[in-house]
């Protein structure tokens, strides 16, 4: 294909301004970095800018030899791998079905809209607490994936993108005699590996980020995910009303330490997008089916 | 599944859609047909024979929302009770529309929803448009390591908390931040924009698109990688340039997943984004950007007030269910498209 | 043999404190002859250290109040200190509470209210031990005003420092001592201290403050010690009820004096004394500026040095920081504002059958923490436990600071200070560790920066109290002013005194920044008075009249 001049314009504007939102982007991440790497001093004192004054790697020598946080680690994986494929296949089951004409699929509308008020309304967190507790699952890992389990707004999406897929794939292989599950799991599912990657993602960065549940339905800290071992930690740090705060507070007093923490808390998120990105490739997968 | 499992199943489904029919679902030993013409009707109408397979794969789902989205709910009725936690949610006494009628009565109500809906109103545009824009820029990039890089490092900020992130927006646009400095060095007037009423909206719509904008983006970089790559080869062959393939074929192909995701927000257009806010804003801009959530949240309605909390949710809820169905309906009425 | 030799040393404790004990209350460490288990919800530190085998479950001292009391804690719940309230109301709200715990006041009226805990007037009366009554008694009992609801005392004050509010005011004595001046004594001269800072030099590097005082945000999450403790000149007073003259109680936040002190805070803004956005700045923020020297002049209670000044001597070593007196009122006198420094009370779930275990609990700390058996608890702690530093306070499942006990620890750091010699003459064991602290940085160690706290708490801060503020013990002086209203925080006051600090807070920071002209304070005034001041004061006289 012949480029014309205006495109290659086009092209320069557009590599200049993806680079400058990405500096932007990125420039938060390194300041914090720059923090953690830095002395308490200019540290506490906010003097750290895009540079580590007085370097040092004691902080994340310090937060690694901590024993407490290898165990709240496991639970986030363990959370994140349990969580994530059961989302996965909530959303899949769900969205499948749902995907169909209301023409095809009588019924469709009704579900759809059990679903969707399920987004909008919710009962609150006594009864969901409650809840927890009458069903045993306090301190489990149970508590922390299941209530989550169907995520509605995935759903949507996965719903749309399996409309998007075309329709002939899907009589031909009713043609040659292929149940509704087959057809799912042999012409959708290969087919739909982008937005599912994608959907992963947005799955997992929200198990991986959700701190608040843990921290009601596990009573005992050691149960804790690592973010909320980790916002446990900063509002311990944070906190100052009195005496008793002041006290602590001189003894960690470190907001290089802070940042360390969420920069130990962020890395591990931040290495999946790339591994599951590979799989965001445009036209391949579908060519292949078809061809 | 055996066939026993097959036809139990099938009469399963049969009492969830005619539970309430006088003649019910009954088989035959022998044949096992049904003996009721309202039975083969229910066959015929829900083609159940066909679809037994999809509701089979709903039951789990359904089950799950079930146990753990509605079973809860019966906690919203503490929002018109007096709750006390030593008589529950059955025993609580009744006091109807109080708490509603208490919250309207409320100094600054009328200003406070103002605001939500304005700020969450141009948050939703504004950072739809964004991440709808990058990812078009996005997906000209033909360097197949920056648009990867690229694609990664938009999402960095999405991934970060607004708690982490308050901070350094204020060290950056306080008077003496890099912002400011940036600007006098240039010889222009200093900007503030942390205390000042007439900035202060930019700031968090600015904000709000830098955070924000990677997650659609990464959404409808997905949609546009699941466009069938034979349209856009045909439109070369037509002589197509790039710019009329992205109007013509991207923006048509992607264009469910607009409105999919315009309708969503729609859904929370009354929670405009409490952690930016309240982690960004001040007592001279309450006036323009105190929202619901911030509002509540001051009032001391969180801690333990759980009955006005529960009735500011519902509020919250049935102006953004009402939204959802309009959408639904107006995208159906105007462009027979149905959304979900 | 090792069993026996340790055995010997039990014998020998028990009775030489055996006489002691009995001495004053002896129902108030006699253990139970059942064992009961108590389950309890309770604070945690998640950087605490236990040594292998220990845990909050069973570890040294609760093996101690095993043994003791025969009292068994089962630790049903364990949050960090910041979520703690959000998890009690969980605990509340959803009814399944635990045998003993603590609460705010707030909570502890509701409780009370719903009948969800039970009054331990009596078992108090009966079980406490006199050396506690003593250190809980402060000011005719005014923290169990707090926990008193329809007649009944349903909490047992689990208080701070009762300074714990009480401003005092901070410089940097080095850039006053470079050059060559000395502490203000009234409005005119802070002023003038600190536009020189200002203007600089304030050291040998040229350095100079890029703000006169140190102001923070109006609300949460900000203390705003700055703000109410210069509002003291003026006879101008926040968040407190103040006797009306007339046997009644009036508002702080309404009275005409106020209306001066702002006027003044206008001025200094418009002089860029204050920060110009000090209305977005926490007091984390504020710490920073600190930091890193940009401001030389603070008001903060007596625990500054420890945090936020900390953190201008871990930045620069010459950094030194100086407490004087809040300014005096015209008339010359001083009346520092007092909070009620109890925030925490340990109550008692309706239906536990042993109400007392709380109390004699209490006791046992109190005797850990500072009286017959704190030799033991403080040899632990500095020898095996050392690691745990001060989070083996929470080893047990509560503890509680006598509130008066750091300023007469102040008075005897003064008496025996500086000789190191004197460290045999101190009597308490908790005090002999800040000494060592104390003199180690003194001696040279600049990176303990702790040690210079405590120094400086100990030393030149208590002595600004009792030479200025007295000892704030409420008895016969008047250095300080405590809140008029001791009584509990009804659901009424719950409920309206977040809008009307909303409304003050609003109103007050655009009088300060000259958004809104002071013409308006009696459209304020009538507007607080307007959505629910009014009903407050008709409430708090209530209660008043009927104390």
């Amino acid at each position: 294909m012949k480029t014309s001049v205006s495109y290659k314009i086009f092209s320069v504007f557009n590599y200049t301004l993806l680079s400058l939102m990405v500096i932007l982007c990125a420039l938060p991440l390194w300041h914090i970095l720059m923090i953690s790497l830095s002395a308490p001093g200019p540290a506490a004192a906010n003097e750290v800018g895009l540079w580590p004054i007085g370097f040092m790697i004691d902080n994340y020598t310090y937060a690694l030899s901590q024993q407490g946080l290898v165990q709240p680690f496991l639970t986030s994986v363990q959370r994140l791998l349990l969580g994530v494929t059961l989302n996965m296949l909530m959303v899949i089951m769900a969205a499948y079905p749902l995907s169909k004409e209301s023409s095809a699929f009588p019924g469709k509308t009704a579900y759809s809209w059990i679903f969707i008020f399920v987004m909008l309304f919710n009962g609150g967190l006594i009864p969901n607490y409650m809840l927890i507790k009458d069903l045993g699952m306090i301190d489990t890992i149970w508590a922390l994936v299941l209530p989550g389990a169907v995520s509605v707004f995935y759903m949507i999406i996965m719903l749309n993108f399996f409309r998007q897929l075309p329709k002939e794939l899907e009589e031909a292989a009713f043609i040659d005699g292929a149940s509704h599950i087959r057809t799912l799991i042999s012409i959708y599912l290969p087919l739909s590996i982008p937005s599912i990657a994608t959907l992963t993602l947005f799955a997992s960065v929200g198990h991986w980020n959700s701190w608040f549940d843990g921290l009601i339905y596990m009573r005992d800290p050691n149960r804790y995910p690592l973010t909320t071992y980790m916002q446990s930690l900063l509002s311990q740090l944070q906190r100052m009303t009195s005496s008793r705060d002041a006290e602590r507070l001189a003894f960690t007093s470190r907001r290089g330490l802070m940042m360390c923490y969420i920069v130990i808390t962020l890395l591990p998120i931040m290495c999946m997008y790339p591994f599951l990105q590979k799989y965001v490739k445009s036209g391949l997968v579908l060519g292949s089916v078809k061809g | 599944m055996g066939n026993d499992g097959k036809e139990a199943f099938l009469r399963l489904l049969s009492t969830f859609f005619i539970v309430s029919s006088k003649e019910g679902p009954f088989m035959t030993a022998q044949s096992g047909q049904p003996r009721s013409s309202l039975w083969h009707r229910f066959l015929v109408r829900s083609k159940i024979k066909q679809t037994w397979p999809l509701h089979l794969l709903l039951l789990v789902p359904i089950v799950m929302v079930a146990i753990f989205n509605y079973g809860p709910m019966v906690g919203i009725s503490i929002a018109f009770q007096d709750y006390m936690p030593t008589k529950g949610f059955f025993g609580s006494p009744w006091v109807g529309l109080e708490h509603f009628q208490y919250l309207m009565k409320l100094p600054d109500v009328p200003q406070v929803i103002k605001n939500t809906v304005v700020i969450s109103f141009w948050k939703l545009v504004l950072t739809m448009f964004s991440s709808l824009l990058f990812a078009l820029l996005i997906n000209e990039v033909r360097n197949r390591h920056f648009k990867r890089f690229s694609q990664s490092v938009l999402l960095f900020p999405y991934f970060m908390s607004w708690v982490v992130l308050g901070g350094i927006i204020i060290d950056v646009f306080q008077q003496t931040g890099a912002v400011n400095k940036i600007l006098t060095s240039i010889g222009l007037e200093p900007l503030s924009v942390l205390v000042d009423q007439g900035n202060f909206r930019y700031l968090l719509y600015g904000t709000n698109i830098w955070k924000d904008m990677g997650y659609n983006m990464v959404i409808f970089l997905a949609a546009i990688s699941s466009i069938d790559p034979a349209l856009y080869e045909s439109a070369v062959i037509d002589g197509a340039n790039r710019w009329q393939q992205t109007l013509h074929i991207t923006l048509p192909s992607i264009a469910p997943m607009i409105v999919l995701l315009v309708t969503l927000a729609l859904g929370g257009i009354l929670n405009a984004g409490f952690d930016q806010i309240f982690v960004l804003y001040s007592t001279p801009v309450y006036q323009v950007a105190d929202i619901i959530d911030t509002y509540v949240y001051r009032l001391g309605f969180l801690s333990a007030q759980y009955s006005l909390a529960t009735a500011v949710g519902l509020f919250k809820s049935l102006v953004g269910f009402v939204l959802i169905i309009i959408s639904y309906w107006m995208a159906d009425r105007f462009a027979g498209y149905r959304i979900f | 043999m090792k069993k026996l030799s340790l055995l010997l040393v039990l014998v020998l404790v028990m009775t030489s404190f055996a006489s002691i004990a009995l001495a004053e209350n002896e129902l108030a460490l006699k253990a139970f002859d059942e064992p009961v288990t108590v389950k309890v919800m309770r604070e945690s530190s998640l950087t605490i250290w236990f040594p292998e085998g220990e845990s909050y479950q069973k570890n040294v001292l609760t093996d101690f109040y095993k043994e003791k009391l025969n009292i068994d804690y089962d630790v049903a719940w364990i949050t960090d200190n910041g979520h703690y309230k959000e998890q009690v109301d969980l605990a509340i709200a959803s009814n399944d509470l635990p045998d003993i715990f603590e609460v705010d006041p707030q909570q502890l009226y509701r409780l009370a209210m719903a009948g969800q805990i039970q009054p331990l007037g009596e078992v108090y009366e009966k079980y406490g031990s006199d050396k506690v009554k003593a250190a809980l008694g402060l000011n005719d009992n005014m923290f169990f005003d707090q926990a008193t609801v329809n007649g009944e005392m349903y909490g047992l004050p689990e208080p701070n420092d009762f300074a714990d509010g009480t401003s005092l005011m901070w410089i940097r004595q080095d850039w006053l001592d470079y050059m060559g001046l000395t502490a203000p004594t009234n409005v005119d001269e802070l002023e003038a201290l600190a536009l020189k800072f200002m203007e600089g030099p304030v050291d040998e590097a040229g350095n100079k403050a890029l703000f006169g005082i140190g102001l923070s945000k109006m609300d949460y999450p900000s203390n705003n010690f700055v703000f109410r403790g210069m509002s003291h000149p003026y006879d101008a007073y926040f968040d407190t009820w103040i006797p009306d003259g007339e046997g009644g109680l009036e508002f702080s936040d309404v009275q005409p004096e106020v209306k001066d002190y702002l006027a003044k805070m206008n001025d200094w803004y418009t002089k860029g004394i204050f920060d110009p956005e000090f209305a977005v700045k926490e007091d984390s923020k504020v710490a920073e500026d600190i930091g890193a020297g940009r401001i030389g002049i603070m008001f903060a209670p007596f625990w500054a040095p420890l945090y936020p000044l900390n953190i201008s001597l871990q930045n620069n070593e010459e950094a030194q920081w100086i407490p004087y007196p809040i300014l005096p009122k015209e008339d010359g006198t001083w009346k520092a504002s007092a909070w009620n420094s109890c925030k925490r009370y340990l109550v008692v779930r309706t239906g536990f059958e042993h109400p007392e275990a709380a109390v004699l609990g209490n006791n046992l700390w109190h005797e850990l923490w500072q009286g017959d058996y704190a030799e033991y608890y403080h040899g632990l702690n500095g020898a095996e436990y050392a690691e745990a530093g001060e989070d083996f306070k929470i080893y047990p499942p509560f503890w509680f600071d006598p509130p008066t006990k750091n300023i007469e620890n102040g008075r005897v750091i003064r008496e025996l200070w500086p000789d190191p010699a004197n460290e045999d003459k101190i009597a308490s064991p908790e005090l002999k560790k800040q000494w060592v602290k104390m003199q180690d940085y003194w001696g040279g160690n600049k990176d303990n920066i702790v040690g210079w706290a405590q120094w400086n708490i100990h030393d030149p801060m208590w002595q600004v109290f009792d030479d200025y503020y007295a000892d704030g013990t409420g008895k016969g002086d008047e250095g300080v002013l405590y809140d008029g209203y001791t009584g509990p925080v009804t659901n009424d006051i719950a409920r309206r005194l977040p809008l009307l600090q909303k409304l003050r807070n609003e109103t007050f920071v655009a009088f300060i920044m000259g958004s809104k002209s002071l013409d308006e304070w009696d459209n304020y005034t009538k507007e607080w008075f307007d959505i629910g001041g009014q009903d407050m004061y008709n409430d708090v006289n209530e209660w008043f009249k009927n104390k």
